[in-house]
């Protein structure tokens, strides 16, 4: 599987568009991306990114809202500063949190085996816990 | 595993404690976000004025309907619902007091019976108002709503015919004084006859009728149809006096100024008819403006159509002229929502008295009895006057229009000018007072046609500021303005004809943003009479000031202070509004010795403190209806020229330094053989998101007008 297919995930907040629930959009759809993105996360390094990664959707939004009527985009960034940091906030939020839950559950079941394996045994040279 | 339940139950329990009014600001796709995607308009609006052309007057005011929920829907919701009483719905419990003082005194009521009758007897009006209902309604299915329900998670219900007539009805509720005679009973109580001599006599006035003017016998018995502290100037000039040799005529209504403003200015344009002027959002006729045969324009007379009973009461029972009777019972009930959806219900059983509902006031209970609560047509008024071709039509549009009563200019094409108080007048004995209804005093014994009596044909000019109508042999009014802003007019029209015998266009306008403040004469009289030390130094500064109320001046600060704090020592006390007593009837009473002539010189002591220029202390804060939680929704503020008694008047609130929330709602100036120009304070688009949501704003406030036509 490709790296990149992780990255599929973070588009799944633009699901939104279709589902009418606010809370779905600002809370559930963040959420189950982070979570498949974790999920296919290969290391710690691409949670600690996952912020970052919550970007492209907001990316995505941003350009199809300034695509629609820029003039307007603009003015409403200036007069609903709140709303627009809350969402922004919301989905960093919820898609961070469920990468990090996406990679310790992955963690937890995928390695917990091999985990046992390892503390059974006595480190070799060079490898650290 | 562990570790992970904890973390989800924790989001879950966060959730759970988000408010669903965040949640929804914060929904990219489905919240307020949803409304940068906006239709194309159905209608342009050209330099500030919406535009519509159509084949035939039905698909005129339909596609005005339409034009106008697109670019307004959300402020004529709001007017709508408080003549409903239905405000809370919206905008959550703190519009519940609202609700309850309009629904009790029954607006939407007399609403309901004058479409009744309107639609039943004035086909052609109503299918004028059907069509816009329709346009209104199909612009509600067909579009998502505007940003300002995206934000409260509501929805706009479906517009009606009598919505129309319920906005005309509240804004003449506005102008009809509301409960100004029960603070001028709390007044007289206090200060006794003496008080009640100055405040009705006023021998400082100069009426716009110079003539005493006779109602006995009674002009006009009402037609069937009746049975059942606002300020404006507006002014005209004859074609001799006129630089374009034809007719002119001005206005700037004095209302509340909000954002989006109170009116928007239309031109409706079928084949052999065009009507260009100010309408108010969720109706569809122009109320100020011109056809091009005839122009009009109205200022508020403040002619007294509301009375109050007091009766006996023996429980819900009242003791009427002889008879004990059942009052009517009405129960309301007031539903409230908050941001996030809560609902409450709330009842209020209203009494109604012979004489109309019963509302309550300092602790006790009185009926009102309002002109505006009968069958009233100003609708078919409206729809005839933006037909009239002359004079006569436009006489025979003015029997309809019942209250509020306006001092109503016209000038047409012909060169006519003239002056009509338009309404009726109800015939009773006094009105300034309430009356004791158990005696049976006060009863309305039909009604004068005040045109027939309160007129002036062809003047060589005219102005209307609020002033005194007349002198008259019955009661007309007792809380008619301070004189100043007429008399200032006046003497500018009359100083620019003696230096050139002509008014131009230049000159109105000129006129219009005035801002010589004429009572500081008065003050000065007043602060040479009776002040001390501090008064006079205060004279000595007022005596080398031009009296202009300019943002720079320190003068005019220092001025302002004295005359609000004048108003305010003088009236506080008696758990009055500080404008409900004209600066006239303070003076005298100051002068008289009814109140403690000491304040003079205290209040002078204050103004003196006054160091900032007027401008800092004196701003527009022109609010959008949820600006206080979205202050961008505002208008910028910004200082504001003029003050209480300017021509352009700007009355500042000095409880909360003196911001200015009422003004010239648009300034009007129709010339024929010349043009129309006009301004509005704000744009002609009520959506935030609009570059045109603003965009006059600034230029009202530096007098810059725009010619539409």
């Amino acid at each position: 599987m490709s790296k990149w297919v992780k990255y599929t995930a973070a588009l799944i907040p633009l699901l939104g568009a279709a589902t009418p629930i606010h809370l779905v959009n600002v809370v559930i759809w963040p959420l189950v991306g982070g979570l498949l993105y974790g999920w296919l996360s290969e290391g710690r390094r691409d949670i600690a990114t996952s912020p970052v990664v919550a970007l492209t959707p907001v990316l995505v939004v941003t350009l199809y809202y300034m695509s629609l009527n820029f003039t307007r985009f603009l003015r409403y960034v200036e007069m609903l500063p709140t709303a627009v940091i809350l969402w922004i906030t919301s989905w960093m939020l919820f898609f961070s949190l469920g990468a990090m839950v996406g990679y310790v559950y992955k963690k937890s079941r995928g390695n917990s085996p091999a985990r046992t394996r390892r503390e059974a045994a006595p480190l070799q040279s060079g490898e650290t816990h | 595993m562990k570790a992970i339940a904890i973390v989800l139950l924790l989001v879950a329990v966060f959730i759970f404690l988000l408010p669903p009014s965040v949640v929804r600001l914060a929904d990219p796709f489905h919240g307020p976000m949803k409304a940068i995607y906006r239709p194309p308009p159905p209608a342009p609006i050209e330099n500030y004025v919406l535009t519509i052309e159509a084949e035939s007057e039905r698909e005129a005011y339909y596609r005005l309907g339409y034009a106008h929920a697109y670019y307004r829907l959300f402020q004529m919701d709001v007017m709508r619902r408080v003549a409903q009483g239905r405000l809370g719905e919206l905008l959550g419990p703190a519009a519940l007091d609202t609700d309850i003082y309009f629904r009790t005194r029954g607006l939407y009521i007399s609403a309901e019976k004058s479409w009744l009758y309107i639609e039943s007897n004035f086909p052609n009006v109503a299918t004028v108002v059907l069509e816009y209902v329709n346009g209104v309604n199909d612009f509600i299915t067909q579009n998502p709503p505007p940003i300002e329900y995206l934000i409260l998670g509501k929805k706009p219900e479906p517009w009606a015919p009598t919505d129309v007539i319920a906005i005309v009805k509240l804004v003449a509720w506005s102008l009809s004084g509301g409960e100004a005679d029960l603070e001028l009973k709390r007044l007289a109580d206090r200060l006794g006859q003496r008080f009640l001599e100055i405040a009705l006599s006023r021998r400082q006035n100069t009426p716009i009728l110079p003539r005493k003017a006779v109602f006995s016998p009674p002009r006009d018995a009402g037609d069937n149809w009746i049975i059942s502290p606002h300020a404006s100037n507006n002014w005209i000039i004859s074609p001799q006096l006129s630089a374009t040799n034809c007719a002119m005529l001005a206005n700037d209504p004095h209302l509340l100024l909000s954002a989006p403003p109170i009116w928007i200015f239309q031109r409706v344009k079928t084949p052999g008819r065009e009507v260009v002027g100010v309408a108010f959002p969720g109706t569809p006729l122009v109320t100020i403006g011109t056809n091009g045969h005839v122009a009009w324009g109205f200022t508020n007379t403040g002619i007294d159509v509301i009375d109050y009973y007091y009766y006996v009461w023996d429980g819900d029972r009242y003791f009427h002229n002889g008879t004990w009777r059942e009052a009517n019972r009405r129960v309301e009930e007031f539903k409230t929502c908050d941001a996030d959806g809560r609902c409450s219900v709330w009842k209020v059983t209203v009494l109604e008295t012979v004489h109309g509902p019963v509302v309550e006031y300092g602790g006790t209970r009185y009926a009102m009895r309002w002109l505006g609560n009968n069958i009233t047509l100003e609708a078919v008024a409206m729809y005839e006057i933006n037909r009239a071709k002359n004079l006569s039509d436009f006489l025979k549009a003015l029997r309809y229009f019942i209250t509020p009563s306006q001092n109503v200019v016209y000038a047409d094409l012909n060169g006519t000018v003239a002056y009509f108080a338009s309404g009726y007048l109800p015939l009773r004995n006094g009105g300034y007072l309430p009356f004791n209804g158990s005696r049976g005093e006060g009863e309305w014994g039909g009604y004068a046609w005040l045109p027939t009596v309160l007129s002036q044909i062809n003047p060589p000019y005219l102005a209307t500021a609020n002033n005194k109508v007349a002198d008259a042999d019955v009661y007309l009014q007792w809380r008619w303005a301070d004189r100043y802003r007429h008399d200032r007019i006046v003497e500018l029209l009359a100083e620019r004809l003696g230096r050139s015998g002509k008014v131009t266009v230049r000159d109105v306008m000129e006129i219009q943003l005035d801002v010589v403040d004429i009572s500081c004469r008065d003050v000065k009289l007043l602060l040479k009479t009776l002040g001390g030390e501090s008064s006079e130094k205060l004279l000595r500064e007022l005596e080398n000031w031009d009296c202009a109320m300019i943002p720079t001046s320190t003068t005019a600060a220092k001025y302002a202070t004295f005359l609000y704090n004048l108003q305010k020592r003088a009236w506080e006390d008696f758990g009055v509004s500080l404008t409900l007593v004209p600066l006239e009837v303070t003076i005298e009473a100051i002068k008289s010795g009814l109140l403690d002539r000491r304040i003079v010189e205290e209040v002078a002591a204050e103004a003196l403190k006054t160091s900032k220029p007027w401008g800092e202390m004196h701003v527009y804060d022109i609010r959008h209806v949820m600006g206080s939680v979205f202050p961008s929704f505002n208008y910028r503020k910004t200082e504001a020229p003029g003050s209480w008694f300017t021509v352009n008047v700007a009355p500042g609130s000095p409880g909360s330094e003196f911001r200015v929330s009422q003004g010239p709602s648009v300034r009007l100036i129709v010339a024929f053989c010349d043009g129309i120009y006009m301004s509005l304070p704000g744009g002609p688009d009520g959506d935030p998101l609009s570059p045109l949501y603003d965009a006059m704003y600034l230029p009202w406030v530096r007098g810059e007008y725009v010619k539409v036509g």
